[in-house]
């Protein structure tokens, strides 16, 4: 899960109270779908209705333009800051998550009783305790990097990996992906031009462009993984090659890469061959423009959606009834979304004044925007938390 | 052949097999700049037939708006040279101020056409795609009926011998040659799933474009049903009908029945009316009448509509879907609601009939030689005088009614009509533009 961010504009009538919010930097801001009653509504059900929440960093423009970023922030922020180590160690064999004892993800990324993660708090995790594992931690790596660390160690299918999420409530939730995200096997929204608002079986978004392009630029045939001393190796290579060398020969694109976590061969063999199986297919990558009102009706990030656009390629094998037909498409993942705050939606900011929270309202003096969303679905480019090592020339 | 006199620009103007529809008379002025042709005309009630024919007119032309910067057929009655595939461009309807022509159906028009690549003699493509159709929730079909029992299919439509020119096609296809009030239609269907990943590509010239395609049209209240251009409908719940000059699907007005009729084209005419009900549990029918009705889809190769019906108190609102393939003998249906039944389709006059696997069809012929078939691909019971019914209940029921003909040899008969049915397509046709 990437870190978010938002911008928020205030009109240049704010208040004084409102725009000394400023000031209170790592201040909390809300957004919900409607505008609540601050006041009428608990703090706790408020966010239980909220659809994105972030940290405030700072502002501009007379401290009219904010912005921040995401919560998963408060874990490592885009320079690794956070409740980050200062030095390396060995981490002892222990389970995933286990509510009460030692963890992964209790001990060593929400570090509970060791200064906490900033308030991010225990979500949907299943507690088990076992299997156990036991890795490294760098020096100047952040709770998000032993986060994603953990979930590649303890991910056995390609397929199905360990993934997390943050709630809008600051709960952070992690499961194997297709727990996480049910639209990963069924898919309740469908991507195309032509769309049926009413239809009863899948939420339409309204496509205005496709923004579409595919690349085999990550493509590789092996991808080989070392642990940091390159006293380990693993590997995974490609079951069946399809590409071919102008010399009519098996395509070889390996990858190298170093695994901060990963310590004997085995290790390295999952790391690989996770690495592999997101990068065995052709890279689709679509920049969607939709008219779409509320994006969060039809899915969020990490959700699988259905696409569909047959002058486009955007189709698939499984058939779906969609508009008084059967169409196939493509199902395809969305990793990221930019929508616009719009007149209606609530924003809260929660502040601390010193001594205690404070909740404000400041819906009304938010410069509400139109335009359309913008959906990234496919393959996201960029790995994270893996030091690329260069091959020798 | 346009008749001299008038003109036709995509479906405007055109006057199908039954002679029905409403003259696009030849314009008052045209002029070329560049490649663009430029024409331009007037239209009065006297001239069209009637107010209502030259609002509709209007309607028609308005529609075509809507597809601006796409490719139509337009043929011209005194000039067929310039016959051919235009882009249309910039269309303008007007009513000078003062005039009563906007409420009284005089209007000026003018329509921008630039011919396209080798605009006389364009190729067209359909991009198909298709599968074994399963129930409506995505799960395989109740009556394990596989791949390799389905005929994936597929028409470009007429036949026109020493002009059509098919490519892209399968050598093994079976050619089928179905009678339709255009003339005789031109249907392949293949035994090896064919059509269900296919790009055929044919020839037919602008005049036989829209002849046994698939349509929809309405009346406006004089009996007479014209056709309808592009995607918006005016809501006349009971007066639209769907047609593909081998099956006509008519709305109906009945306020005490969810119901629609079909008519099977048999060689000469149109015969073997049947009105379809729907039920709520095989034996009750759904007491509402339909309230609103729109276009889902309205191309050639495939016409649907979506009716609501009135459905009172908190029982959710009852939607049905009918899509009409070019070609097809059959209608496919899908009935949803939130409310979960055991919904069902039931011809509203008995008629008896004999189950087969998914389905049911008429024991013997009706007064004009046609047997009905009731199919879905979800479990159902049978009502022996027929009707098809949801075995569990369910929020939707996927459907077909379709007929096997007097006369109806392999591809036509009612064990070839389901496996037709069971292959699902999708179709997206094109003109092909170097």
């Amino acid at each position: 899960m990437g870190l978010g961010s938002f911008r928020l504009d205030l009109s240049a009538g704010t208040p004084d109270e409102v725009a000394d919010l400023a000031e209170r930097a790592f201040a909390r801001v809300i957004v919900c779908p409607v505008r609540l009653e601050a006041t009428a509504v608990g703090f706790t059900d408020l966010l239980g209705k909220a659809v994105w929440s972030g940290v405030f960093d700072g502002s501009s423009g007379a401290r009219t333009r904010w912005e921040g970023f995401g919560l998963a922030g408060l874990l490592g922020d885009s320079d690794g800051k956070g409740n980050s180590w200062g030095s390396s160690f060995v981490v002892g064999a222990r389970p995933l998550y286990d509510g009460s004892n030692t963890s992964w993800i209790r001990t060593n990324v929400l570090r509970v009783g060791n200064g906490g993660s900033n308030g991010i708090t225990v979500g949907t995790i299943a507690s088990n305790s076992s299997p156990t594992k036991a890795g490294k931690v760098k020096a100047a790596q952040s709770e998000r990097d032993v986060l994603g660390e953990a979930c590649r160690m303890f991910t056995t299918s390609k397929t199905n990996p360990y993934e997390w999420t943050i709630s809008p409530g600051g709960a952070l939730s992690v499961a194997l992906r297709n727990t996480l995200f049910p639209t990963s096997t069924t898919p309740v929204a469908i991507a195309s031009k032509r769309v049926s608002a009413d239809d009863s079986s899948l939420v339409g978004i309204p496509v205005t462009d496709w923004g579409d392009s595919e690349d085999w630029k990550d493509w590789r045939s092996t991808t080989t993984v070392l642990s940091s001393d390159e006293s380990a190796s693993g590997s995974d290579t490609i079951s069946s090659n399809p590409y071919v060398g102008i010399d009519g020969n098996a395509l070889v694109m390996r990858a190298v890469s170093t695994s901060n976590s990963a310590d004997t061969n085995t290790e390295c063999d999952n790391v690989a061959a996770q690495q592999q199986g997101r990068h065995e297919t052709v890279a689709r990558h679509l920049a969607i423009r939709s008219s779409i009102a509320d994006p969060h009706d039809a899915c969020e990030v990490g959700d699988t959606i259905w696409v569909h656009d047959m002058d486009a390629g955007l189709t698939g094998s499984t058939g779906v009834g969609y508009g008084g037909e059967v169409v196939r498409p493509l199902a395809a993942r969305v990793t990221g979304m930019t929508w616009p705050v719009r007149a209606g939606m609530g924003v809260y900011v929660r502040s601390w004044d010193g001594s205690a929270f404070e909740l404000t309202d400041v819906s009304e003096y938010v410069v509400f925007s139109s335009g359309d969303v913008r959906f990234e679905v496919g393959a996201p480019r960029r790995l994270q938390g893996f030091v690329r090592s260069r091959v020798a020339a | 052949m346009t008749l001299p006199g008038r003109i036709t620009i995509g479906r405007v103007g055109l006057i199908d097999g039954a002679g029905n529809g409403i003259p696009l008379n030849v314009p008052d002025s045209g002029s070329w700049r560049g490649d663009t042709l430029s024409i331009g005309g007037d239209i009065d009630p006297a001239a069209a037939g009637g107010k209502t024919q030259a609002l509709v007119l209007r309607r028609q032309l308005q529609g075509l708006a809507a597809a601006t910067g796409e490719v139509r057929p337009a043929t011209f009655g005194d000039t067929p040279e310039l016959d051919g595939y235009y882009r249309v461009g910039s269309i303008q309807i007007t009513s000078p101020r003062g005039d009563p022509g906007f409420a009284h159906g005089s209007f000026g028009w003018s329509v921008e056409l630039t011919p396209v690549d080798g605009w006389a003699s364009a190729l067209l493509q359909s991009r198909l795609q298709g599968g074994l159709r399963g129930k409506p929730d995505g799960t395989a079909n109740a009556h394990s009926i596989t791949t390799a029992h389905t005929l994936s299919w597929w028409s470009p439509g007429l036949v026109a011998p020493a002009t059509f020119s098919m490519a892209g096609v399968s050598g093994a296809s079976v050619q089928l040659s179905r009678p339709s009030v255009d003339g005789t239609v031109h249907v392949l269907y293949d035994t090896a799933e064919f059509y269900f990943d296919a790009s055929p590509s044919w020839y037919t010239p602008p005049g036989d474009y829209y002849k046994a395609s698939a349509g929809i049209a309405m009346d406006y209240g004089t009996g007479t049903y014209y056709g309808v251009v592009g995607d918006q409908i005016q809501n006349r719940p009971g007066h639209w009908a769907l047609g593909n000059g081998l099956v006509t699907v008519l709305g109906s007005t009945s306020q005490a029945f969810a119901q629609f009729s079909i008519l099977w084209f048999g060689g000469t005419a149109f015969e073997s009316l049947k009105t379809v009900r729907v039920t709520l549990d095989g034996t009750n029918l759904a007491p509402w009448p339909a309230a609103a009705v729109r276009i889902l889809c309205n191309t050639p190769e495939r016409a649907a509509v979506r009716v609501y019906f009135a459905t009172t108190g908190i029982d959710g609102r009852l939607t049905l879907d009918l899509s009409l393939r070019r070609g097809a003998k059959h209608v496919e249906g899908l009935l949803s609601s939130p409310t979960g039944r055991q919904w069902g389709v039931k011809l509203a006059t008995n008629e008896a009939g004999t189950n087969h696997t998914s389905g049911i069809h008429a024991s013997s012929a009706d007064a004009d030689g046609n047997k009905y078939i009731l199919t879905s691909p979800q479990a159902v019971t049978t009502d022996a005088n027929g009707g098809i019914y949801l075995s569990s209940a369910s929020t939707r029921l996927a459907f077909m009614v379709g007929a096997e003909l007097a006369g109806s040899g392999a591809g036509d008969n009612f064990t070839d009509l389901v496996f037709q049915y069971f292959a699902y397509q999708a179709e997206r046709q094109r003109v092909v533009v170097p």
